[in-house]
């Protein structure tokens, strides 16, 4: 199910929520987590229920692994030893993931390098296994550390399956989610976090079915569709998508710490105006803050980050990132991405020790075109097609008369998207995001009216038109 | 805890009047004509979500169905030639389970005498129960005359702004008057030039002739059994289904050179295979007519005919009509062999480099 359906918001939501906070005022505390469990599970088989078997298969035994870690002392007296423990952990969970997002890459690049014909497997990617395999990863490797320990099944079904987190993050800890299930205070409706909750899934969702499902139509156009792009049309064309990407995924988080909240759990932040940033370093600081939590905590320090001289570090952070960029999706044109995010770091880092400076509008612009670009690779779904867009950003495809394709394809939808435009430049470079307003939330007639513009538009925005308007035969 | 509980229900109360507002002015305008027709004509640019609306609305004794390749037909034309009262409900890219779509709404909504239905190969290619892929989903919510699904065509985003604008800019405005007059629905010949220069630039272009030739060598039998698949599906069944509904289906006239370039794909004895299949299925239902208009030299081997390889001229289209009325090119027992034999010379005696060195 996602968030913005209508049997999310008008079914599944209203009934989990009422259910749950009457479990606990009843005092069935137990209760009330397995029906929390039992639901999320019924969210994530709403998409498909062979998928199931797995997510449960994989919590159970990371629960056991889990459990083991902790009872497990350092000196192996007996059994095997706890760093062997972990090992064989992060190789099942890796292996899952491996075995239903990457065979058939990997066996598409088999026959490209050995001109051999091996069958696809043609498998569906089970939902979320990205996420919830790397959170499951990090408990694990928190066990290990004694950082974190549950014996309790049903807190640990709550913490992989927990709904607004379970399908795209953000990516939490077991120790940060646990003591606030546990908090009594936590049990009783909070009409306080209701009201920021719903403030602020209301702006996620104005942000994801408004700004960014507009933001699609040119997209879609310039990257699918059209098979030559101008100047103007390209930096359109990759502009759009670098603002839909970030309304999208920053709307679906702004949802999922809203709905947390309605629970009283409060989810880590994600986004912090990440096209604000003036390196890239500070971009990732500010996007997708909890993946880069992970990889830095979970990839980079274990590899030595920067602790083993210079040359390891550079290292170190090309690996990470294309790590990174394949964690992203099973594809060259992903790991591409990430070997060019990872290329800036080293970059970056190489310029920052020479000890230049430069002005900061400066570095903000070297910073975001960086970005833009390197979203085209992210975005295109074959080579051709970042090559396409790319040509025209530099205006190899000029070709003589100034024409604007995705204009001419409809012209309302495109004075749309223009509005859309400015008012997404002024949002993202020039006003607290959702998450700093959330901060000062006060219940304000400006909040108010606010949260009733974007609730209502964000409904009436679940259920747009998909056009094939293509006059160019 | 009582403010934010008041702040709360003025907030839902809010959101309610501007649902319902919306949903008022959508019902008013009513861009896609789900609830009769009203004063607006219809702008006939969205065909997916809007050919629903206009069988839902309009009175008609036939509907044409297809692609772009049937969009230059005239219903004037038609109406004239035939003696009918045709409504167009095509699709640019149709697929064929797409066409069905509408053939089915027309026949349970109206008694429906004829039904004219381009064969285009493409549109029944893959899945039988196929959208195009840019589409994604159809609206089946305006497919249908449930009032409880409703709320996603009035509550609609798209529909609010767009639709409604596009509507009223047309009507009000006399922007695109073109685009909201019934004669001329989804007509494109108007602002595009046919000539065998376009469709040499088109070769040129995409460089594909060339490319094609080397490295598509296959082609098998499953490709056409999908194909029979979905016309047992998105044709046959309908013509079984409906026998008092006369089914006029053709095969569009494409420019030789696209059969060259299928030759080239050895795609060619996949393509006579399935026509000779439509016929073999469709031979035994009298409320059936099948016409060929690929083997008439005349129009396939004039490329000042064509936008590109595929795509013919609204003359192309009127005469098509006229060849219908006369039932010229109509396939039965004793023509199918000459036609499809025919074809395969054509294609054979056809020189594409001459063509190529232009």
């Amino acid at each position: 199910m996602l968030f913005n359906s209508y049997e999310f918001i008008f079914v599944f939501l209203p009934i989990t929520f009422f259910i749950y906070f009457y479990l606990n005022h009843k005092r069935l505390t137990e209760a009330s987590k397995g029906f929390l469990v039992c639901s999320s599970l019924f969210f994530y088989s709403w998409w498909n229920v062979a998928y199931l078997p797995i997510i449960l298969a994989s919590m159970v035994f990371n629960y056991v692994i889990g459990k083991k870690l902790n009872k497990t002392s350092k000196d192996k007296r007996k059994g095997f030893s706890k760093k062997s423990i972990l090992i064989f952990g992060i190789i099942f969970n890796l292996s899952l993931l491996g075995y239903f997002k990457y065979a058939d890459f990997l066996i598409e690049n088999f026959n490209l390098a050995f001109d051999s014909n091996a069958e696809l497997l043609q498998l569906a990617l089970p939902l979320a296994i990205s996420f919830f395999t790397f959170q499951q990863i990090a408990y694990l490797v928190d066990s290990y550390k004694q950082e974190t320990k549950e014996y309790n099944f049903l807190n640990y079904a709550l913490f992989v399956t927990f709904f607004p987190q379970l399908i795209a993050g953000p990516i939490v800890h077991h120790k940060e989610m646990m003591p606030q299930f546990a908090k009594t205070r936590n049990k009783v409706k909070n009409y306080r976090n209701i009201a920021m909750g719903l403030f602020i899934f209301s702006i996620g969702l104005f942000k994801k079915v408004v700004i960014a499902d507009t933001f699609a139509l040119w997209v879609t156009q310039g990257f699918d569709v059209a098979t030559t792009l101008n100047l103007f049309e390209a930096w359109a064309t990759s502009l759009s998508y670098t603002f839909q990407l970030y309304f999208d995924f920053s709307g679906y988080t702004d949802m999922a710490i809203g709905l947390a909240l309605l629970f009283n759990i409060k989810l880590p932040v994600n986004f912090n105006s990440p096209y604000k940033a003036t390196n890239i370093q500070d971009f990732w600081r500010r996007w997708h803050m909890t993946l880069s939590r992970f990889l830095r905590n979970y990839v980079y320090i274990p590899l030595g980050g920067n602790k083993k001289g210079e040359f390891r570090t550079y290292n170190n952070l090309l690996a990470t990132f294309l790590i990174g960029g394949l964690w992203h999706g099973a594809g060259w044109t992903f790991v591409f991405w990430g070997f060019l995010h990872g290329i800036a770091l080293m970059v970056q880092r190489f310029w920052s020790k020479l000890g230049f400076k430069l002005w900061t509008w400066i570095a903000w612009l070297i910073t975001f075109n960086f970005i833009n670009i390197a979203w085209v690779f992210f975005r295109a779904k074959e080579w051709d097609d970042a090559i396409k867009v790319l040509k025209g950003m530099v205006g190899l495809e000029e070709t003589g008369k100034f024409t604007f394709f995705l204009f001419e394809i409809n012209k309302y939808d495109s004075l749309l998207v223009c509005f859309i435009f400015f008012i997404s430049i002024f949002i993202v470079f020039f006003t607290k995001n959702s998450i700093e307003q959330l901060q000062h939330y006060k219940p304000s007639k400006k909040n108010q009216i606010l949260l009733g513009f974007c609730l209502s538009f964000g409904i009436i925005g679940l259920s747009r038109t998909s056009s094939f308007l293509y006059f160019n035969f | 805890m009582k403010m934010y509980k008041k702040n709360i229900r003025n907030s839902f109360i809010l959101s309610l009047l501007i649902l319902i507002l919306v949903a008022l002015i959508n019902f008013i305008i009513d861009p896609y004509k789900q609830y009769g027709l009203n004063s607006l004509n219809p702008y006939f640019l969205n065909s997916r979500y809007l050919n629903p609306g206009l069988i839902k609305s309009f009175s008609y004794d036939t509907i044409i169905a297809g692609s772009s390749y049937s969009e230059n037909f005239l219903t004037k034309e038609i109406d004239k030639a035939l003696g009918l009262k045709s409504l167009k409900v095509t699709s640019l890219g149709a697929t064929a389970f797409e066409n069905k779509s509408v053939m089915s709404l027309a026949l349970k909504k109206e008694k429906v005498k004829v039904i004219i239905l381009e064969l285009n190969p493409g549109s029944l290619r893959g899945d039988k129960q196929r959208i195009h892929s840019i589409i994604k989903t159809l609206p089946t919510y305006l497919y249908d005359d449930n009032i409880f699904n409703d709320y996603k065509y009035l509550l609609n985003f798209d529909v609010l702004y767009s639709e409604n604008i596009r509507a009223i800019a047309a009507n009000f405005f006399g922007f695109n008057e073109i685009i909201s007059n019934i004669e001329f629905a989804y007509y494109w010949a108007d602002g595009v030039s046919f000539s065998e220069e376009n469709l040499l630039n088109e070769l040129e272009n995409l460089k594909v002739y060339k490319s094609q030739i080397d490295t598509k060598k296959v082609s098998n039998n499953s490709k056409l059994q999908l194909l029979k698949h979905s016309f047992d599906f998105n044709v046959l069944q309908l013509i079984k289904d409906y026998p008092n509904t006369k089914f006029i289906i053709f095969h569009p006239p494409f420019s030789i050179v696209a059969f060259k370039w299928l030759d080239a794909r050895n795609q060619l004895d996949e393509h006579l295979n399935f026509k000779r299949y439509i016929f073999e299925s469709t031979k035994k239902y009298k409320n059936v007519s099948l016409y060929d208009f690929q083997i008439e030299k005349n129009i396939t081997h004039n490329l000042d005919n064509y936008l590109d390889t595929h795509h013919y001229s609204n003359l192309v289209s009127s005469w098509m009509i006229k060849q219908i009325k006369n039932e010229t090119f109509l396939v039965n027992q004793d023509t199918i062999d000459i036609y499809i034999n025919s074809l395969k010379t054509q294609i054979q005696e056809y020189d594409i480099n001459m063509l190529l060195e232009k």
